[in-house]
């Protein structure tokens, strides 16, 4: 799959449209479900990966085929995001809105037989209360299979620190569930 | 929808968790696998062939405008640019940046500056740029004592602390050394114009061979008479010191023959001498000379002479 992104690649080089559109059909969608964990809005993740294949398609002559293809549109849609996100904070700051909080979770009681469907609930918020670069170490190697090295390109960290990330996240996962009796 | 995504974990995180607990190992493999079917799914989006419709359009009003790979060079021009100019101005400084000329003691040096020679004495300094053909006349500065012999049609301007010097085809002789605080031109042949540089800014031709000029901050004395022989004895190993305090003789002892003179004791170092040795003579002849007059002994050094007032002179 990768030798065949790298062929997309050099098509594309060469201007050639029907290259866009099949590495846009194979990629849209993964790309999108990244853009919309990090924005969390499903119509603004749209957008942005819309404007990133647009942005791949003006700099199809500048596209280096030795070049993974797949962690570079990742890289270029998480950028997106992020400035997306960097805005819309500045904006928000300027009309001083305050969205009222989440309601919190109200604490378990260690007893409770809980739910599968509650269970994953809990994980989905615990996720979201991670740290945020260990939050998408994760969310790219366990939703996306990007391997360490691609996660690394993307994030512009090294492939050690992504595998600290993942580990530090791991272990505070598995200790909250622990705490709660949770683990098997 | 994460149908084909392995669920084992990823091979550097199975390597990290080797030192764990089995225990431990296991709940985060049960862990991984939950995670994989946590992901939202993305609601109330266009379908892809719908993005890709929408998509298709802005192409097409886009693609004329493909943007240009950048050149190298684009990058790199700002940067030959500064290399370029700090270069250039690298060269420049070297090409117009003064020279100095300084000749040690003991010794007599002669260079040669577009036509004129100049003679400079034991411990002068002289200081001259390059000729450029908007720097005209060509000027030197001088600190100390030279012989200038100018070729007609090279003008040349010789600055000092209290004087400048104008010339065109001449030969003179200025004398200029820090400790005196004045300067004196002597003309040898031809015609030099002279402009103190102190307040009173007077200005002075000298156009008889053998007119000598004092300059000071005061300013321009009366020209006098003065022997070209002796002003010009230090060309050929001489000694002469025409009226000037004992102890700019005794600063130009040391350099004319590269020694150290101390001075030891109420010595009048103001007093005016004058010491007449138009001849190659030796230091000590000199000072057993200077010491008759002052009165004064001195006796050998390692490297020089100490001068001590005699104690039933002292004042």
């Amino acid at each position: 799959m990768i030798d065949d992104l790298q062929t997309l690649c050099q098509r594309l080089r060469s201007s050639d449209r029907a290259a866009l559109e099949e590495v846009f059909r194979r990629l849209r969608e993964p790309l999108l479900r990244y853009v919309c964990a990090i924005v969390a809005d499903a119509t603004t993740a749209h957008d942005l990966v819309q404007d990133v294949f647009l942005d791949l398609w003006l700099r199809r002559t500048t596209l280096n085929p030795k070049q993974p293809l797949r962690p570079y549109l990742y890289r270029m849609a998480r950028n997106r995001a992020l400035r997306y996100l960097r805005d819309e904070r500045r904006r928000a700051r300027k009309r001083a809105e305050y969205l009222p909080k989440a309601p919190a979770v109200e604490p378990l009681a260690p007893d409770v037989r809980l739910e599968s469907r509650q269970l994953e609930e809990l994980l989905a918020r615990w996720l979201d209360e991670l740290p945020e670069r260990q939050r998408e170490v994760l969310v790219l190697s366990r939703w996306h299979g990007l391997s360490h090295r691609e996660i690394a390109h993307v994030m512009g960290i090294s492939p050690r620190t992504v595998n600290n990330h993942m580990l530090r996240a791991l272990e505070t996962l598995r200790r909250r569930l622990q705490a709660l009796a949770l683990m098997p | 929808m994460n149908g084909r995504l392995p669920s084992e974990l990823p091979r550097e995180l199975e390597a990290a968790l080797q030192e764990r607990s089995p225990e431990e190992r296991r709940q985060i493999r049960a862990l991984w696998v939950r995670l994989g079917a946590l992901e939202p799914s993305v609601e109330k989006v266009p379908s892809t062939d719908a993005a890709w419709e929408a998509l298709a359009v802005r192409l097409a009003a886009t693609s004329r405008l493909a943007r240009r790979p950048r050149a190298a060079f684009r990058h790199r021009w700002p940067v030959l640019v500064v290399v370029g100019l700090v270069l250039g101005l690298i060269g420049t400084y070297a090409l117009l940046r003064t020279r100095t000329l300084a000749v040690p003691p003991g010794t007599i040096q002669t260079v040669t500056l577009d036509g004129t020679t100049i003679t400079l004495r034991a411990g002068s300094k002289l200081h001259y740029a390059p000729a450029l053909p908007w720097r005209q006349p060509r000027r030197v500065r001088l600190i100390g004592e030279a012989l200038f012999e100018v070729v007609p049609g090279h003008p040349l301007r010789v600055e000092t602390a209290q004087a400048h010097v104008e010339v065109l085809g001449t030969r003179f002789n200025v004398r200029a050394w820090p400790e005196a605080r004045e300067t004196r031109v002597t003309l040898l042949e031809g015609r030099v114009r002279v402009r103190a540089r102190g307040i009173s800014r007077q200005l002075l031709v000298l156009e008889s061979p053998g007119q000598s000029v004092r300059i000071n901050m005061e300013g321009v004395a009366t020209p006098e008479r003065s022997v070209p022989e002796q002003v010009l004895a230090w060309r050929q190993g001489g000694f002469v010191v025409i009226d000037e305090p004992v102890g700019v003789v005794l600063r130009e002892l040391e350099r004319t023959f590269a020694l150290r003179i101390e001075v030891a004791g109420p010595l009048p170092l103001d007093r005016h001498v004058t010491v007449l040795y138009q001849q190659p003579a030796s230091p000590e002849a000199i000072l057993q000379d200077l010491c008759l007059t002052l009165p004064c002994y001195y006796r050998r050094i390692s490297r020089g002479f100490v001068v001590e007032a005699v104690p039933s002179a002292g004042r």
